[in-house]
């Protein structure tokens, strides 16, 4: 059964949508992130314009992701202090990602810049993770502490920035320059390559904050929740490609995968989510690179002017 | 797919002259339906054409050439090239006015029907009735490729065998829509030709729109931009929300 989307103008398989909402879910679910780094790239390849894909995407990644906010506050599990501190530099991050996609979208680059940001990133987050779990893995097998715990006198740079401010929930102590800085940073690439940023945004407050993994997740959701939302503002307010009706099955489908993937994820040690996510990450990486190295089928392409990409 | 009855009204269409030499034919035209619908569950449709020549010499063969032109835009046309290992957008062209869609239909082909001057002057085609004032380069890769990729979506189609004579003075001819069809006016032409020279022209229109959900998500999306987007947000929480209810035993 076929539905048409009014805004990428392109009917598409209902069942296909929701197959895609379900399975992206179920990984969201399962490590804890948006899932918008999958996403994007798959409704790309179902013949959606990237522009289209990633604005709607941006909707889609606001229900998942608030869906998660939720269940992490029941548990307590959200520093709201410090969702707070991300959120500030996040405003502005994503206000500063929309301009920049406008200005790469006229410049005809943003399809190129979008897989150049894919390719790095992913690559570069999807094997760190791979190293790091793969050796964390290793050293469990050897009986010896894990290198994430908290040691006392593990400072770096970072903790020596001013404007220090106690971060209650998660028990740390940290100048919020870093905070903010981190909360910019990802709304910016969140918004040009269509994905939450959770990926990123995790690791960083682990290695780069030290926060700790019980309210890591939580706290990641609240800012992604957020700018998301902000996002799907001002990608329907700039450049009108948000297509509700494709969110909206995208995301039917997104939030019963999560719940899923979640019950999956409790019967694995963090250290193998770690490698799987990590592994999972690096190949999309790969098929962005393969594509851009790759002579194209199609050396010319043809672009509507005053439209979409 | 297809709209419903009540818009298959057929659009009957008076003659027009302003082509054609001495001979007394006239033709008329109707297309069917008159209005294409893009529903939520559209996915391609057609519109079938009837024609029928008037004042008729029985001594006389016709051919018939049936043009569909579909709203026109401005086209880029991008040539990637390798820089330092890595396939990026270089050189651009742009074209401006270029139908979206763009169907002619023939009943035998085009060489047989008039010779290739007579073609060129009445711009009768698929290469010279995509530009408005000129005729495809074929040496120009940008012109070239530009109908190569759109004949390969589907959005160009030159068919010769394509009308069919249902008597010699009666043909019909169905041409398919994409499913990725722009809404707006298309205009339909018809070409009689009678031993190589254009004997009776007329034309026709039908017009392309969405309804229902489609259409109200797309004009809003447009004309009604902020509160569209915090409605879409707001549609997202509300979902998240439900999600967390519904599973919260789990």
């Amino acid at each position: 059964m076929a539905i048409y989307l009014p805004i990428a103008d392109l009917p598409v398989s209902i069942f296909v949508l929701l197959a895609l909402g379900l399975a992206v879910g179920f990984v969201s679910g399962m490590f804890g992130v948006g899932g918008g780094f999958l996403m994007t790239p798959l409704l790309i390849f179902l013949g959606v314009s990237p522009g289209v894909a990633v604005a709607s995407v941006a909707t889609h990644i606001t229900a998942s992701s608030f869906s998660g906010t939720i269940s992490y506050w029941r548990r307590r599990a959200v520093d709201i202090q410090m969702a707070m501190a991300l959120l500030t530099g996040g405003l502005l991050g994503t206000s500063s990602g929309i301009w920049l996609f406008a200005m790469l979208r006229s410049l005809g680059q943003l399809d190129l810049m979008i897989s150049f940001s894919y390719l790095i990133l992913l690559t570069m987050v999807g094997g760190l993770m791979v190293m790091e779990s793969v050796r964390s893995i290793l050293r469990q097998r050897q009986n010896k502490p894990s290198l994430l715990r908290r040691s006392g006198g593990a400072h770096t740079w970072v903790h020596g920035l001013p404007l220090k401010f106690r971060f209650r929930r998660s028990k740390i102590y940290i100048s919020v320059i870093p905070v903010f800085g981190i909360g910019y940073v990802i709304a910016v690439i969140g918004v040009i390559m269509g994905i939450g940023g959770g990926f990123l945004l995790v690791p960083m407050l682990i290695y780069v904050l030290r926060v700790p993994t019980a309210t890591v997740i939580g706290t990641a959701a609240v800012l992604t929740t957020a700018t998301m939302a902000l996002a799907t503002v001002m990608h329907a307010l700039t450049n009108h490609l948000v297509d509700a009706i494709l969110a909206l099955v995208l995301m039917t489908g997104g939030v019963i995968g999560a719940q899923f993937g979640a019950r999956s994820a409790q019967n694995l040690a963090p250290e193998r989510l770690r490698f799987l996510l990590g592994f999972l990450i690096l190949a999309v990486g790969f098929r962005f690179g393969y594509e851009l190295i790759t002579p194209p089928d199609h050396v010319y392409a043809i672009r509507v002017l005053g439209a979409d990409l | 797919m297809i709209a419903p009855l009540r818009h298959i009204a057929g659009s009957l269409v008076a003659v027009g002259l302003q082509c054609c030499s001495a001979g007394a034919e006239q033709v008329i035209a109707t297309v069917a339906p008159s209005t294409i619908l893009i529903g939520s569950n559209y996915s391609g449709g057609s519109i079938v054409v009837f024609g029928a020549i008037a004042n008729d010499q029985p001594s006389r063969s016709y051919d018939a050439v049936v043009t569909v032109t579909g709203p026109r835009q401005d086209l880029l046309v991008r040539r990637k090239e390798r820089v330092l290992g890595i396939w990026v957008n270089r050189l651009s062209r742009t074209f401006p006015d270029v139908p979206s869609f763009l169907a002619v239909f023939a009943n035998r082909p085009f060489d047989a029907i008039a010779s290739a001057d007579t073609l060129l002057h009445h711009r009768v085609g698929l290469k010279h009735s995509i530009f408005v004032d000129k005729t495809v380069d074929e040496d120009d890769p940008f012109a070239t490729n530009l109908i190569r990729t759109r004949i390969d979506e589907s959005l160009y189609i030159e068919q010769p065998n394509g009308v069919s004579f249902v008597s010699p003075a009666v043909f019909r001819v169905e041409i398919p829509l994409p499913k990725r069809a722009l809404i707006g006016t298309y205009d339909v032409d018809l070409m009689i030709f009678a031993g190589g020279a254009p004997v009776a022209r007329t034309r026709s229109t039908f017009l392309v729109e969405k309804i229902g959900v489609a259409q109200f998500v797309a004009t809003a999306s447009v004309d009604h931009s902020l509160i569209y987007g915090l409605a879409t947000m707001g549609m997202a929480l509300l979902t998240g929300w439900i999600a967390s209810i519904a599973f919260r035993r789990g």
